[in-house]
């Protein structure tokens, strides 16, 4: 399994926020999108997940160009975008009945993706009681409903304390061992440790950058 | 988008509670606004006596006997009562405003008249301006001064005569009879004729009319508990959505039909009393709920913050309704706000259900206000786009 992404750019108005971005990957890959706040990293992310529009390029699975397969995209890639995507006022089960059936609910609680989230125990807890974990987990569950090969996270830890940190981690090194492909973007060094390619967006323009554990020199290309 | 309108639903039903305690609330106060507002306009009317000075003529045996006869037999005594006082002391009290007019009696006034000399009465106004009011007071002192003087002419010559013709020993009387019609013709004048108020407001009486004013009102407030639902600070969900091919048209069509639905219950349920049938009810209500509905999504989209959507929502509502009349008759308000009151959407609300409660056709207000819908819904579709597109993200 390979995405390639070619020749993506994005304007708002006059102001170019993507140029020409460029870059593939396989499954089994974690590849870590770096940048300043604003540089793009998000509108990146937001054009693989159809979220918005890209003025040109295009956004290859295997051979075929998703941005011209709207039905296969959203079936082949998932989305977690910054923020929490829940309802605050329903409970973990009435969030997840927007994105599964009631079956299929039924079935990842009881031994699929959304046990191993953890998700079952706070499922009757209100969104706006629970915990930054608990709304991070659930968000990654209502992402991972139609079971995509591509995951497309948007800063997946930040705000969260280490221990939230490393379970939700682990989730996502179980998904790249079971040869899902991850696209992240992140600030947090500890997120980069799990990235087997990283990027630094500057500009608009995508520069590959070998992250070594060195955040001083991390800063610096910055 | 099924799923979503389901979610909504359920979101809606959680906070019918609330809802329905604003309601009882503002019903309790609108209705005591109404009734209070009622009772004074009918005292205003019906109850009140505009007190009016009499100066001079007091000593004339005669005029005390017709001013004797006006407050106990004329139709005016329940509307006008009449005070003696020297002219001095009607001037202090007109200025003070215990009373609203004085009519000056000049001197000999009645020893002039049965001689067949006018001299007019000075009727004295708190009103300086000329305006309607003033016109028709200056016209009933000239009417009643001539009344008087022609009255009197009319009986001195028949009494001439009848004498001139031989007939003096039936003058006397036959004058006394000619002078009776006329006092009688003067004291039952309401037989005459009779005055219709046309109203306040696009033909409709005052109760009507501040009755359709407070039904606007009141669904504008009542719009406002649903702003828990959807005003939004993140914008993660739609994002969500968005990604899984619900976009934002599919999106703020869902949560109209669903908020469209739930104001069409509200002014069905407010306007049950306007028209006749089942079908009458919902065809002139669907347009109004829309109207109502797409407008507040539209503010709901504007803010991101609960208590500034709140806010905005209630002046824009209290402020259109005021503006169009619904609180205050428009016709209180100067000509270039009147004008544009009848474009705005409370005002054509307004319109629509004058139009119903007259058993109207309202063809052209239903059509103006799902013109404003539609624009209302694109604005919405618009500035949801431009909040999924300019998403901050936000901490958890």
């Amino acid at each position: 399994m390979e995405i390639r992404i070619e020749h993506l750019s994005k304007s708002f108005g006059k102001k170019q926020v993507l140029r020409d971005i460029t870059f593939s990957a396989v499954g089994g890959k974690c590849i870590g999108i770096l940048g300043v706040n604003g540089c793009g990293k998000s509108t990146l992310l937001s054009l693989l997940a159809g979220v918005q529009r890209a003025d040109g390029g295009a956004f290859y699975f295997e051979s075929s160009d998703l941005f011209q397969d709207e039905k296969r995209r959203q079936h082949l890639v998932g989305y977690v975008p910054q923020g929490t995507p829940l309802i605050e006022e329903l409970n973990g089960w009435d969030n997840l009945l927007l994105w599964y059936d009631r079956e299929t609910l039924k079935k990842e609680l009881d031994g699929g993706v959304l046990k191993v989230l953890g998700v079952d125990a706070f499922l009757k807890t209100t969104v706006s009681k629970m915990s930054g974990g608990m709304k991070k987990r659930l968000s990654i569950g209502c992402a991972m409903a139609q079971k995509p090969p591509v995951l497309l996270l948007d800063e997946p830890t930040a705000a969260l304390d280490l221990s939230v940190k490393k379970d939700i981690l682990r989730y996502l090194s179980q998904y790249k061992k079971s040869r899902g492909l991850l696209v992240m973007t992140s600030h947090d060094p500890i997120e980069l440790e799990m990235c087997d390619e990283c990027y630094i967006m500057r500009e608009g323009v995508l520069h590959p950058f070998a992250y070594d554990g060195n955040i001083h020199t991390l800063m610096e290309k910055l | 988008m099924k799923k979503y309108i389901q979610l909504q639903f359920k979101r809606m039903c959680r906070i019918m509670l609330p809802v329905m305690l604003v309601a009882a609330l503002l019903i309790c106060g609108i209705y005591a606004v109404y009734q209070a507002t009622v009772a004074k306009w009918s005292s205003d009317n019906s109850t009140e006596k505009f007190s009016v000075a009499l100066v001079g003529g007091a000593d004339d045996a005669l005029l005390r006997l017709g001013i004797s006869a006006v407050q106990t037999m004329d139709a005016s005594r329940f509307t006008i009562e009449l005070i003696e006082m020297e002219e001095q002391e009607a001037s202090q009290a007109l200025y003070t405003g215990e009373i609203a007019a004085y009519i000056v009696i000049p001197e000999g006034f009645m020893d002039h008249a049965l001689d067949g000399e006018l001299i007019p009465l000075k009727f004295v106004s708190e009103t300086g301006g000329k305006t309607i009011l003033t016109v028709v007071k200056e016209e009933l002192s000239a009417a009643v001064s001539n009344l008087v003087y022609a009255s009197e002419q009319g009986s001195f010559a028949l009494y001439d005569a009848l004498t001139a013709l031989g007939y003096s020993e039936i003058a006397y009387e036959e004058m006394n009879n000619l002078a009776n019609l006329y006092a009688g013709q003067i004291f039952n004048r309401d037989d005459l004729f009779s005055v219709e108020y046309i109203g306040v407001s696009e033909g409709l009486d005052f109760e009507k009319a501040l009755q359709c004013g407070l039904t606007v009102l009141l669904l504008m407030l009542l719009s406002i508990p649903f702003a828990g639902i959807f005003v939004r600070d993140s914008y993660g969900v739609e994002r969500l959505l968005c990604s899984n091919g619900v976009g934002p048209l599919k999106q703020v069509l869902s949560e109209l039909l669903l908020y469209g639905a739930a104001m069409l219950i509200l002014v069905v349920a407010f306007t049950w009393g306007f028209s006749h049938t089942v079908i009458q009810k919902l065809v002139a209500a669907i347009p109004v709920a829309l109207c109502i509905a797409s407008f507040c999504l539209m503010i709901f989209g504007i803010t991101r913050h609960l208590v500034s959507a709140v806010i905005l929502q209630m002046l824009l509502g209290v402020g259109m309704c005021f503006v169009t009349g619904c609180i205050y008759p428009v016709s209180f308000f100067p000509a270039s706000i009147q004008s544009i009151a009848r474009f705005l959407p409370t005002g054509v609300i307004k319109t629509h259900f004058s139009g119903i409660l007259q058993g109207k056709a309202v063809l052209e207000s239903a059509l103006l206000l799902m013109a404003f819908s539609v624009f209302f819904f694109t604005v919405c579709v618009g500035l949801r786009k431009y909040r999924i597109d300019h998403h901050k993200g936000g901490g958890l």
